[in-house]
């Protein structure tokens, strides 16, 4: 499984890369989203765990155009605030912030919930 | 009142003694037709002038004029009469003439002075009838009334008829009666001779209880002890009511705008919760990720324990900005230091700034920089422009915003910058007024007036300065020596 994290904050990174160290999980990290795009751009990604609030970006567009690099993933918004109506419809899955490795993994391995 | 009986009675007097004069000058000519003697036509004329005199001179000198003219008719005749002169030549007019300009001029004399008394009379009754103020005239010893105006009779409904010659226990209740009497007392025995009573009440026939502001003085008629009362009272009822009124209302005013501020606030920590909630669930998640790391497998265990540490502070900063908004608003201002408070506010801001994407520097002031301020306020006053600087960069392609602070020799201007499209000239004044928004329903119109208000209570200045691309809010504040 690939997966993306994307997230500002070098800490937050770095926690969820060590959850997932160890799993046949193949991670990668982005904390800005230009670097995000990059790598949605270049590599196929099951699932994308991204930070909602991105510096320079808005929410929405963000969002939007991370399924437009990889329409296959499964895009997971994690976020410490509530989520609007709209991302929400957006995302494949929510995960609030903070979360566990545990809520991490069955979030990974549930099925995809939409179609995109 | 009394000067008006004493009038009449004084004219009643001097028509009986016009009617005697008419009747002793008819007995004077009878006398004379008696001795046969010769009445001459002009005769008449003494009198007509006694009579005149009589009207419209004093009361003595008429009487004297009249007993004068009748003795002085039948002296002349009764000498014409037993002597050889006759009563053609020219002594006899010449003596009417002389006699008739001495009365008429001691007549015109008389006349002047009591015309000039019935109108000082009349005046003095005018002008207490016209006050729109209650006086009455109280005479010592007993404290019977002798004179009660118009406002008088207005005010208490008694009529002055029946007032006058009566005293305060024949008309109204007991004790106020006796309240009456003794501050009466007092005003007599008193040096000044004088005693304001600011507020007594007083039962009136017609419009119940009301309340009198009262001045009372003791006058005499000569210089001595003294012989009246004189009191002046106001009705302030309706002034007082008014006065209760308004007390009550400025009351009223008070509580709303202390609410009115209360639920600014209110809704400037609503919408700052869901941001804060953003600020600590990062670090949380940093938090409880290490920890949940740890249990698993200790290893890496000072680095994963570091970042939880750093992670807590962070947390503490956060939570330490809140508390400016928790905090109970003191009343009175003391010295502040401001770099505590803008290390305050800085999270916070932090936390405003990303959610709008926009870049925030702050420029620290030098330690021990103080201002004379409420503790908590400069903290509220400063997250209030920062969260209005985010809402004013949220369309710019440039999105900063700088917070700074300079020194005067007295004062400390505190200045929240943003790169927004400014504020329109015709609307900058308006900025401070409640409920003056541009933000629609996003805003409650609050945060300006707030800052304005709790800036001016702590005896600073609150200020903006805009154009295309460049907006400073500037906050001066007293410094502290």
């Amino acid at each position: 499984m690939n997966v993306l994290i994307i997230d500002d904050e070098e800490d937050v990174l770095e926690v969820y890369t060590a959850f997932l160290e160890g799993s046949s999980i193949r991670v990668s990290t982005a904390s800005d989203s230009c670097a995000a795009f990059v790598l949605a751009s270049g590599d196929k990604f099951d699932a994308i765990i991204s930070d909602l609030h991105m510096p320079n970006t808005f929410p929405s567009t963000f969002i939007q155009g991370l399924k437009a690099k990889c329409p296959e993933a499964k895009i997971i918004v994690c976020s410490g605030m509530d989520v609007s109506p709209t991302i929400e419809a957006m995302a494949d899955d929510i995960l609030p912030k903070p979360f566990s490795s545990e809520q991490l993994f069955s979030v990974l391995e549930s099925p995809r919930s939409r179609v995109a | 009142m009394i000067i008006h009986e004493a009038r009449k009675l004084h004219l009643a007097i001097r028509c009986l003694i016009a009617v005697c004069v008419v009747l002793l000058s008819l007995l004077v000519r009878i006398s004379i037709k008696d001795h046969g003697g010769d009445i001459a036509p002009y005769f008449f004329l003494l009198p007509v002038i006694g009579i005149s005199a009589l009207f419209l001179g004093s009361f003595p000198g008429s009487l004297t004029a009249i007993i004068g003219s009748a003795a002085t008719e039948y002296a002349i005749i009764h000498s014409l009469h037993h002597s050889s002169i006759q009563p053609d030549d020219l002594y006899r007019p010449i003596c009417v003439i002389l006699y008739a300009l001495l009365m008429g001029w001691l007549g015109k004399n008389h006349a002047d002075n009591m015309i000039n008394l019935h109108k000082s009379h009349r005046l003095f009754e005018s002008v207490v009838d016209s006050l729109p103020l209650m006086v009455f005239l109280k005479r010592l010893p007993d404290f019977k009334f002798e004179v009660f105006n118009r406002a008088g009779e207005e005010l208490t409904g008694f009529p002055r008829a029946a007032l006058l010659g009566k005293n305060d226990l024949d008309f109204f209740p007991r004790d106020q009666a006796e309240a009456f009497m003794k501050a009466d007392m007092n005003v007599i025995q008193s040096p000044a001779r004088f005693l304001d009573i600011p507020e007594e009440p007083i039962d009136t026939a017609k419009k119940g209880t009301r309340i009198l502001h009262t001045v009372k003085v003791a006058i005499s008629v000569e210089n001595g002890s003294p012989t009246h009362l004189l009191g002046i009272s106001e009705d302030i009822t309706d002034i007082r009511e008014q006065q209760k009124k308004i007390a009550a209302g400025k009351e009223e005013a008070a509580v709303l705008r202390a609410q009115l501020f209360h639920a600014e606030k209110l809704a400037a920590i609503g919408t700052m919760t869901a941001t804060v909630a953003h600020e600590i669930n990062n670090p949380l998640a940093v938090i409880l990720g290490n920890v949940d790391l740890l249990v698993k497998d200790p290893k890496d265990l000072a680095t994963r324990l570091e970042k939880i540490r750093i992670s807590t502070e962070r947390i503490r900063s956060v939570v330490g900005s809140l508390k400016a908004f928790s905090r109970k608003n003191s009343e009175t201002t003391s010295p502040q230091d401001l770099h505590k408070v803008f290390a305050e506010v800085s999270a916070l801001s932090e936390v405003l700034a990303k959610k709008s994407y926009s870049t925030l520097d702050i420029s620290y002031p030098e330690k021990d920089l103080r201002v004379l301020a409420r503790e908590g306020h400069i903290q509220q006053v400063l997250l209030n422009l920062v969260s209005n600087a985010c809402d004013a960069v949220k369309s710019s392609m440039n999105k900063c915003i700088r917070i700074s602070c300079s020194t005067t020799e007295k004062s400390v201007v505190i200045s929240v910058a943003d790169s927004g499209s400014g504020i329109p000239e015709e609307i900058r004044e308006k900025i401070w007024e409640p409920f003056f928004t541009t933000k629609g329903e996003a805003g409650t119109g609050l945060g300006l007036a707030t800052v304005r208000r709790l800036v001016e209570d702590m005896h600073g200045r609150a200020s903006v300065e805009s154009t295309l691309g460049n907006t400073v809010f500037y906050v001066e504040l007293p410094r502290c020596q």
